[in-house]
């Protein structure tokens, strides 16, 4: 399966952020980790999508002091394996790549 | 109504609706969060402007697709499951029976409009669009209209409230009530129960060391909670022993300052409060949206008593109540006007000339004065001219569809089809066209409304009872609107098309000649041509003058300026009452000032620094010597700022007359004044402005509760500015202004104004907050930006973009509507141009033929439309030479409309092969 950009990005966030990988956190980490600035809505676009594909799977976590419970996203089996997929061959794609 | 605090309901419920399920509201949360964090960082309006645009965004819409699309959207949701289910058998029940049970029937009328209006895509669009326009223009002018003469009170049975107040027959105008009359009302009225009283006017409100903030407050007597019959949410309302003179001072807090001043502490109550002069003690909460009187978010008590003031003396009141059960209005209103009698044959030289009055109460209280029923006629006139104007073309385009469609009629009624039958048809095109264009035009003029709703929010204009939602009324005369559209673009020419003349159409078929319309023709291009020029260039006219007033900008450069507000932190200690605070707030601040401005100097990048401030009592309602006003008590409405000495110089505004201010006037205990060209030119006449008098006025009278203020000292005149803002469109226009001197001494904050070398505002504001840091951190530096931010640009923007709209597509249908009928009598022509062809016209001739009878038809409108119009124009003030203008862009651009129009069909005309022409003919 191959993944989007945002797919990759969201993916390893998530994975990056543990358990304390809901929307809003995401969204921070792409914006302060990979400096790609995205709407909470394209976000949760990646994130739906994602769980259809049966890439990621969610959880409703307990509410913090004085809030709601937050859906926290963790990544399947299938998506670890996506990413890695993702990662090797991008790295095949590198080899013998010399930048000038 | 939402709290304030919360994102705009309808704004919330229509997102709602686009992120179904239960991740739909997981991710509304998310957003609410996102405008809560805006709101607090930046501004409300901006916060508002942000999550509006939200519905707009691709994101949301896709983000709602892939909802639907997944199991998410049902999961939790088993009632919504079960609907859906629900609906899915009665859709393939519906699907099995379609073909029989409804063929012939609604559905088919429904399918054959849809295919018909799908046909010709072109005219359903100007159709829909002319509709919609026409719509939204007419529920835009009916909800703001509907909202000022016959406002709705949110409260539990809010038709019953009432107002009592006096009109002063020798002045002709309305009065506040004094306590006199207020006492003796609520001790003799009896088909008035809990009559109560309040002052509102906006004070300085001091908590803990947060910085001081202006609130709209109230004082009001206890009972002024009961007539709104709304409990509170923490603590109590007033209490009849608050309103005795010298009882403990109490206040009341609105939900939306408790949420943002004091973090919705549940422990509020007993904290103590700087309210204007007062110290006051929390003794209540009230809940989100209420905000009586008026717009009020504090209220306190009203301590005033009669034995303080001489009859018709002290503050100024505003008086209402709850009518008894069974008593009406007029009851009412005969009663007091008894009482009025008796108090003016009492007391003749403070009555004689009152007439006490009972009035619905928001009407009183916020009713629209002689200059807002000026201004709403206005807008009434000009919504009335485009509604002319769209109608005018609806019906050119109806009647011409209508015309071309002759033929499918006859062959219709020659298959058996009856009159009924065939009007049904036509009646369901045109209620299907018009709905669609009453659905556009009720959202867009909700969308503007809504757009407008939270600009004056943010400005804090209207009662609280102003709602430009959409309700049932509002739908209603929307769905009436299409309806009655639908009647006379369907039924009314369905009617004629299979009256008599249906014969002459079906002989005339076997000719296979398209119908004939002749003179008729001509006489609708006339007619059109000239609707529209005598109609448009007035409603550009009224457009431009609205945007004339509206847009200013700055005559200096004020993008070269950092505007900040500054202001010394100092802790409400227990025990300290207000005059100690302004004190201490003034002479820390008189300590910081001049280092401060020193400091700035010494940077490299900034040219100079000034400061603004205003003083307390010194707003926008002045007393001219010699010169009565228009506003309450015979004051003129200006704008009014305090500035240093070295403003104007700083501003590089050139002193017309008279000096600029001097530090001794700082000093003084009055101090000179400078006003600008516009307040020489509109408040002086154009008279002598050098010497003559000024003083501000409070818009309640003197004094408020048991305090009773001194008059304001006069301020005489010593030199006249150049004006600072001028109309965008009309340099002449400007606001008048007035300047009085302030300085360091005078001020507990201020707005620091600091030029910057090069205009590079934004590279310097970290900077400028570093230099205050380093001077002192307890500084607090507030809306740091570019002046030129700092004006009305959202209204100015929202005003000019819905004007533009409005007239660019009024302009545009206009010139659709010449085009569709020109392009139709050309099309006519295309036989007949075949034919001459054939007999050996050349190109250019054929061409010259048919573009000079459009011309000519054409020219004709323009010129009984320019006399029309012309006489419109000059009615309303305007020059020659503004009035050729308007009239002159309007016929070009219909002349060009139409010329363009009967350029395809002409040669399209001259495509047609002469042998197949001579064939048809």
């Amino acid at each position: 399966m191959s993944l989007g950009d945002l797919q990759q990005l969201a993916m390893l966030a998530v994975a990056r952020l543990g358990d304390e990988a809901y929307g809003a956190a995401i969204r921070d980490e792409l914006a302060d980790v990979a400096g790609r600035r995205v709407s909470v809505q394209t976000v949760w676009v990646t994130l739906v999508r994602l769980e259809d594909q049966g890439l990621t799977a969610s959880s409703e976590a307990a509410a913090p002091e004085g809030g709601r419970p937050r859906r926290v996203f963790r990544l399947t089996p299938e998506g670890w394996r996506a990413l890695d997929e993702a990662r090797a061959s991008m790295a095949r794609m590198w080899e013998g790549v010399v930048p000038p | 109504m939402s709290p304030p605090s919360l994102p705009p309901d309808p704004v919330r419920r229509i997102l709602r609706r686009l992120l179904p399920g239960t991740r739909g509201a997981e991710i509304l949360e998310e957003l609410d969060r996102e405008y809560a964090t805006l709101r607090e960082r930046r501004s409300v309006v901006l916060a508002r402007v942000w999550y509006l645009a939200q519905i707009l965004r691709p994101a949301t819409w896709r983000l709602g697709w892939a909802l639907r699309q997944t199991r998410h959207a049902e999961r939790g949701a088993g009632v919504e499951r079960e609907v859906r289910t629900k609906t899915d058998a009665d859709e393939a029940r519906d699907d099995d029976t379609r073909g029989s049970r409804r063929f012939g029937g609604l559905s088919l009328d429904l399918k054959l409009a849809g295919r018909m209006l799908m046909k010709s895509p072109g005219l359903t669009l100007v159709g829909v669009l002319g509709i919609a326009l026409g719509v939204a223009v007419g529920v835009g002018a009916f909800v703001i209209i509907a909202s000022g003469v016959d406002p709705e009170l949110p409260l539990d049975e809010g038709e019953r409230i009432v107002a009592l107040q006096n009109w002063d027959v020798d002045a002709n105008e309305e009065v506040l009530s004094s306590v006199h009359d207020f006492v003796t009302w609520r001790q003799q009225v009896r088909s008035v129960e809990r009559i109560a009283a309040a002052s509102m006017r906006t004070h300085l409100l001091v908590t803990g060391d947060a910085p001081p903030q202006d609130v709209r407050t109230a004082a009001m007597t206890a009972v002024a909670f009961d007539v709104a019959r709304v409990p509170p949410l923490l603590g109590r309302t007033l209490a009849a022993e608050d309103e005795r003179p010298g009882a403990p001072r109490v206040a009341v807090l609105g939900y939306d300052l408790w949420r943002t001043r004091f973090g919705g502490d549940p422990g509020v109550i007993g904290r103590t409060i700087l309210v204007g002069d007062g110290t006051n003690t929390v003794v209540g909460v009230m809940p989100p949206g209420f905000a009586f009187p008026m717009n009020e978010e504090l209220w306190t008590a009203l301590q005033a008593s009669p034995t303080q003031y001489e009859r018709g003396h002290g503050p100024g009141l505003i008086v209402f109540g709850r009518l008894v059960p069974e008593a009406t209005r007029e009851q009412a209103q005969a009663e007091l006007t008894a009482l009025g009698r008796r108090m003016a044959a009492d007391s003749p030289e403070t009555h004689a000339h009152l007439r006490p009055q009972v009035l619905p109460y928001a009407l009183a209280v916020d009713g629209p004065s002689d200059v807002t029923l000026w201004e709403m006629a206005q807008v009434q006139l000009m919504v009335t001219l485009i509604l002319m104007a769209i109608a005018a073309n609806m019906a050119v385009l109806v009647y011409a569809r209508t015309a071309l469609r002759q033929g499918e009629i006859a062959v219709r009624t020659a298959l058996g089809a009856s009159r009924r039958r065939i009007v049904a048809q036509l009646f369901m095109e045109a209620l299907l066209l018009s709905t669609l264009g009453a659905g556009l035009g009720l959202f867009s003029a909700h969308l503007v409304l809504h757009q407008f709703k939270m600009l004056f929010d943010g400005l804090n204009q209207g009662g609280f009872w102003v709602d430009w939602g959409l309700q049932p009324r509002t739908a209603a005369y929307a769905l009436g609107l299409a309806l009655i559209t639908a009647v006379i673009v369907g039924v009314v020419p369905g009617l004629k098309a299979t009256g008599r003349t249906l014969d002459t159409h079906l002989r005339r078929l076997g000719a296979g000649v398209s119908p004939r319309l002749g003179w008729m023709w001509t006489a609708m291009i006339v007619v059109q041509v000239a609707v529209a020029v005598t109609l448009l260039p007035t409603v550009l006219d009224l457009g431009i003058r609205e945007i004339t007033m509206v847009a200013t900008r700055a005559t200096y450069p004020a993008d070269e300026f950092l505007s900040a507000e500054v202001a010394p932190a100092v802790s409400l200690r227990p025990g300290m009452d207000a005059e100690a605070y302004r004190r201490e707030s003034t002479a820390r601040f008189a300590e910081r000032l001049p280092e401060l401005e020193r400091r700035l100097e010494a940077e490299p990048a900034v040219t100079g620094v000034t400061l603004e401030g205003r003083l307390r009592g010194r707003g926008s309602l002045v007393e001219v010597e010699g010169i009565p006003g228009p506003a309450e008590g015979g004051a003129h409405r200006i704008g009014s700022a305090g500035v240093a000495p070295d403003y104007f110089d700083l501003l590089g505004l050139r002193m017309l007359a008279g000096r600029p201010l001097r530090d001794s006037d700082v000093e003084a205990s009055g101090g000179g004044l400078v006003v600008s060209e516009a307040f020489v030119r509109w408040i002086l006449d154009g008279g002598p402005a050098i010497g003559r008098r000024v003083r501000f006025v409070s818009p309640h009278g003197p004094g408020e509760g048991a305090v009773d203020a001194e008059p304001a000292p006069w301020l005489e005149i010593v030199g006249v500015v150049q004006n600072p803002v001028a109309s965008v469109l009309d340099a002449e226009w400007a606001p008048p202004r007035a300047f009085y001197p302030v300085g360091p001494g005078t001020l507990q904050a201020a707005t620091v104004l600091v030029r910057v070398r090069g205009g590079d505002v934004d590279g310097f504001t970290s900077r400028f907050r570093g230099i205050v840091a380093g001077l002192d951190p307890e500084l607090r530096v507030g809306s740091v930006g570019s002046l030129s931010t700092m004006v009305y640009a959202p209204i100015f923007a929202t005003m000019v973009s819905a004007l533009v709209v409005v007239l660019g597509s009024v302009l545009l249908l206009s010139a659709a509507g010449i085009h569709a009928l020109t392009s139709l009598a050309v099309t006519r022509r295309r036989r007949e141009i075949g034919v001459r062809r054939a007999l050996g016209s050349g190109t250019g001739r054929l061409l010259a033929n048919v573009f000079s009878r459009v011309a000519w038809q054409l020219g004709l409108g323009g010129v009984v439309g320019s006399l029309l119009g012309g006489v419109l124009l000059l009615g309303s003030g305007r020059t020659g030479r503004e009035v050729a203008i308007f009239l002159g862009g309007v016929v070009v651009l219909m002349l060009a409309a139409g010329l363009v129009a009967a350029v395809g069909p002409a040669l399209r005309g001259l495509r047609v092969q002469p042998a197949e022409a001579l064939r048809e003919e």
